[in-house]
């Protein structure tokens, strides 16, 4: 058959114009040619630069440009900004998706918490700290180092090693951001206000103690000097998180003025507790004096460990002790079922599930 | 001379003999292809002039040259194009193939005998000599659509040039 086609294509080879018809076509051609000249126009574009110029290529660009600048610009989004919900909702969690192992998962779980934190340092610092933030926050943060602890805990089953360092992240985060962190815990969202309590008292009763923990001790300590009922911390940088500062090592420092004003909710110090609209005479308070400022203030020299009697407890202790720290706004009022129901779904941990996950977190940094 | 102007006239002189065959299978006509020829570029550059932008040149005449055939027969008989299909292709006694051998006779008139869209593409191939991808361009089908068509073609035409 193949034989018969290259005949085929052999004898149709000359079936074609004669050289006359070939000449007369030509002619007739050059005739239409000059008669009608093609319009004018540039250089014809190389696919290249139809490319570039094409709808798409334009479409394309300014979809890249505007949306990689949104990008940016809500990473840099807090919240209350337009841009919050674009970060947190949409952005975050499609990152999320790319940490496929238990350890990157666990890590991602610790960035998380330390961005939210931060962004709680950040609104402070820009006074933009308002109830409605910080209780948005409040909320972000205990579901991510919930969800943290929760992680490395799970780790430890599977990578013993990698949920040591990232233990100790975790750690460090809390640790790092223990001025935001409080201030978060004395936000309105009290369903939050356990697992961050429980997140704080984890981190400060650690062997390391803040400087902020440093100052508020001896900001205590140094009560009688009558502040005002506002007490103010500075916010605890990472660069002064160094180990055994205590507050006995810093008995002159007082507390500084700074825009993370946590204190304005929380109780005078022990030596104004009977002037204190707080601390009601007769209500049941298994700890006495400024207890959110004792959370933060670890006296140096004593044990190290979480719930280390009076000194750490307050924010758990009771509902009272809650409604102490709340600045008698939440007075009372346990949390509500919805609330309760949010506290145990959402933050994924009541204040004893919580501390439970945070200590043994404690317990892997410490590789025990 | 502008080089356009140049490109298309080298076109012509490079391609013009496989329109005039691309026209002479769909006529067996010898004067008829050869007006197709001519009017196929004279309506390519007619639609340059117009400032129409062509992709290909080529894979243009050649299906101006389809359109003009059809056009031929539409106003002769008023005959569907499947028929009109079916008695253009049929080559006659007096037909220029016959100076070639009897193989390639018996091949044509096998091809010949193949149902569309395998005539067509098998004439392109092996009687007017287009490459896969340029009857892919003026069928404006993919190459890989034409490949198989003429493999399928080809299975067809074993079956009835074996016997």
């Amino acid at each position: 058959m193949n034989d018969k086609l290259s005949h085929l294509e052999k004898a149709a080879k000359e079936i074609r114009l004669t050289s006359a018809e070939r000449s007369h076509i030509k002619m007739r051609l050059a005739e239409e040619v000059r008669a009608r000249p093609l319009p004018l126009r540039g250089p014809v574009p190389s696919p290249h630069q139809r490319f570039f110029a094409s709808p798409i290529f334009i479409a394309l660009a300014v979809f890249l440009m505007v949306g990689s600048s949104t990008a940016f610009a809500a990473t840099r989004a807090l919240p209350g900004d337009p841009l919050y919900a674009l970060k947190t909702d949409v952005f975050e969690p499609a990152e999320a998706a790319f940490q496929v192992s238990p350890t990157a998962r666990a890590s991602w779980q610790v960035h998380l918490a330390s961005l939210r934190l931060q962004e709680a340092g950040r609104l402070a610092y820009a006074g933009r700290l308002t109830p409605a933030t910080q209780a948005t926050l409040a909320a972000k943060v205990a579901i991510s180092t919930a969800d943290a602890a929760r992680a490395v805990t799970a780790l430890e089953a599977v990578d013993p090693e990698g949920a040591q360092t990232v233990a100790v992240d975790l750690d460090a985060t809390l640790l790092g951001n223990a001025a935001p962190l409080a201030t978060l815990a004395l936000s309105e969202d009290r369903t939050a206000a356990p697992v961050l309590a429980a997140a704080l008292s984890s981190a400060t009763s650690n062997e390391s103690v803040s400087a902020a923990d440093a100052d508020l001790g001896a900001g205590t300590s140094g009560a009688t000097q009558a502040e005002p009922p506002t007490v103010v911390s500075e916010p605890a940088l990472p660069a002064d998180t160094g180990p055994s500062r205590s507050g006995d090592a810093a008995p002159g420092i007082t507390a500084r003025p700074h825009p993370l004003t946590f204190g304005a909710t929380l109780a005078p110090s022990a030596d104004d507790a009977t002037g204190s609209p707080i601390a009601e005479p007769g209500e049941s308070v298994s700890v006495t004096g400024a207890a959110g400022v004792r959370i933060l203030s670890v006296p140096a020299g004593s044990p190290e460990g979480y719930g280390n009697g009076s000194e750490i407890v307050p924010f758990a202790a009771s509902t009272s002790a809650n409604a102490k720290l709340s600045g008698g706004r939440a007075r009372g009022s346990a949390m509500t079922k919805n609330a309760q129901l949010h506290a145990t779904t959402t933050a994924g941990a009541d204040f004893n599930t919580a501390l439970d996950l945070f200590s043994r977190v404690h317990a892997i940094a410490r590789g025990e | 001379m502008d080089p356009r102007e140049k490109r298309f006239l080298d076109c012509y002189e490079s391609d013009a003999d496989a329109v005039y065959r691309h026209a002479y299978w769909k006529t067996h006509d010898a004067e008829l292809a050869r007006d197709i020829t001519q009017e196929s570029y004279l309506r390519a550059w007619n639609a340059l002039a117009e400032g129409r932008q062509i992709e290909n040149l080529k894979a243009f005449i050649f299906r101006t040259a389809t359109n003009l055939v059809i056009d031929h027969y539409r106003k002769k008989k008023p005959l569907s194009l499947d028929t009109l299909a079916e008695a253009g292709f049929d080559p006659g006694e007096d037909d220029p193939a016959v100076l070639g051998t009897a193989e390639a006779r018996e091949a044509l008139a096998a091809v010949s005998s193949l149902e569309e869209p395998y005539r067509g593409t098998l004439l392109m191939r092996f009687a007017t000599g287009l490459s896969i991808a340029e009857i892919a361009a003026v069928e404006e089908e993919s190459e890989n659509a034409i490949s198989v068509r003429i493999h399928r073609g080809l299975e067809k035409l074993r079956g009835i040039l074996k016997p």
